[in-house]
């Protein structure tokens, strides 16, 4: 199995974008795909924890996130994104603003 | 007498709820209708179908698809109808109770997430304990949209997918199950099918309560990072791919190497980031001629930096990478 890298990200992050940033800037920077985000706790801490995956010859740092509301949501969402090219990443949770939220992230066709 | 209070109480409960609705109004039996005319027409694009599918396939695909957005606005239209019906008749108080208490205990697993709420079970415990009119209020302004949300939510679900299989040819996508799909869109729109969605979510929901947390031990928390940072980090990141496919074409793998020695030789120059270059398990130098060792060396610098978030030194070589190997 590839090396894996887990990732913590302060609760208060200021908006999905930001997050998105985020992420995107680990993915560049580890060489490594985003396998799963998820609410978590750093040393008792509230965090968004996220685990990357070593890869190479993927389009590294170009993802989507959105919020979605439900697993019906998600799956709409998916389906929009896959007609497009834009293959499912992860589903899971995040705290933006201090709350937990629903996101789902994909990754933008190569170009 | 007592007989007499029941049997007033029953007949009570039944006028004043009305008749359950629970999917768009389709009469499948008037042979005038206007479904039995959508059905004529389908017919004639099936025989159509059959008779393009041994000479034509192309054509056949045509017509399949035809067949298909033919359909769906007809049941977009009986949709429209039965979602405006259940608003109607909302506004007036006259639901059904079941649907109601059904609706409203799947939207209570859903807004709270709790994971202990059984749909049916909350449904049936509150249908036998009876209902008083604040809990009316409470569903009117809860479940009808809920409902109506989940109805879309499905039919946008299945609209993509016949969207999407739409480019598909005859034999991955035959009229069958071009047909199928068009049964499945019109269910998408049904009370019933809400229901169940609204269960397999509270079914999710309480996966996510059980397993959506995290523990980490001593990973250092990575602040949010600006756009420039992002920008300059898989700006990197894109001219490392770009590499990594100029060192697989051999036509291309020698001008790649170059361009990544160039870049090793200027961070080479950078004392901070040369000590690491030269370190055992790094160990590599811009007179290196195998580039796949050269980029991932670079790949190795990097990841070691991110994971400690030393942001100065990732942005040095970064910048380097963008304009060395953006040239």
């Amino acid at each position: 199995m590839a090396d894996q890298f887990p990732r913590a990200y302060p609760k208060d992050m200021s908006s999905l974008n930001g997050l998105e940033l985020t992420c995107e800037g680990d993915e560049a920077g580890l060489t490594a795909k985003l396998i799963r985000l998820s609410l978590g706790k750093d040393d008792g801490v509230d965090v968004t924890a996220a685990i990357y995956e070593a890869a190479d010859g993927l389009n590294l740092g170009h993802l989507i996130f959105e919020e979605y509301t439900d697993d019906v949501d998600a799956g709409s969402r998916e389906a929009i994104h896959k007609a497009k090219g834009e293959p499912l990443v992860c589903k899971g949770r995040a705290y933006v603003n201090n709350n937990p939220t629903n996101v789902i992230v994909f990754r933008e066709k190569s170009s | 007498m007592r007989k007499l209070q029941f049997c007033f109480l029953v007949l009570t409960a039944a006028f004043a709820t009305g008749c359950p609705k629970y999917r768009p109004s389709v009469d499948f039996n008037n042979r005038s209708s206007f479904v039995n005319k959508v059905n004529e027409h389908f017919r004639a694009k099936q025989l159509e179908y059959i008779s393009a599918l041994g000479t034509d396939p192309n054509r056949a695909q045509t017509i399949r698809n035809e067949l298909l957005e033919d359909a769906l606005p007809y049941i977009d239209d009986a949709y429209m109808d039965f979602i405006t019906d259940i608003q109607r008749g909302r506004d007036r108080g006259n639901f059904v109770a079941d649907l109601v208490e059904l609706g409203t205990s799947g939207a209570i697993g859903i807004t709270k997430g709790e994971r202990s709420i059984q749909i049916l079970g909350v449904a049936l415990t509150a249908f036998r304990g009876g209902r008083r009119s604040a809990d009316l209020n409470f569903y009117k302004d809860q479940s009808t949209p809920i409902l109506i949300s989940k109805m879309d939510g499905n039919r946008a679900r299945v609209r993509t997918t016949i969207l999407t299989r739409e480019k598909d040819g005859v034999d991955k996508y035959p009229i069958g199950a071009a047909i199928s799909d068009i049964v499945d869109y019109y269910n998408a729109g049904t009370l019933v099918r809400a229901f169940t969605e609204l269960a397999k979510d509270t079914a999710v929901l309480t996966k996510q309560s059980e397993d959506n947390v995290l523990m980490l031990k001593g990973v250092p928390i990575t602040p949010e990072i600006t756009k420039p940072v992002r920008d300059l980090r898989v700006g990197a990141q894109d001219v490392l791919q770009k590499l990594l496919r100029e060192l697989n074409d051999p036509a291309t793998t020698a001008e790649a190497t170059k361009t990544l020695q160039n870049i090793l030789g200027e961070l080479e120059s950078d004392k901070d980031v040369g000590d690491i270059l030269k370190k055992p398990e790094i160990n590599v130098s811009s007179k290196d001629t195998d580039g796949v060792k050269l980029r991932d060396a670079l790949i190795k610098v990097r990841r070691s930096a991110q994971l400690v978030n030393n942001t100065a030194l990732l942005n040095k070589i970064d910048q380097v990478i963008v304009d060395k190997g953006g040239q």
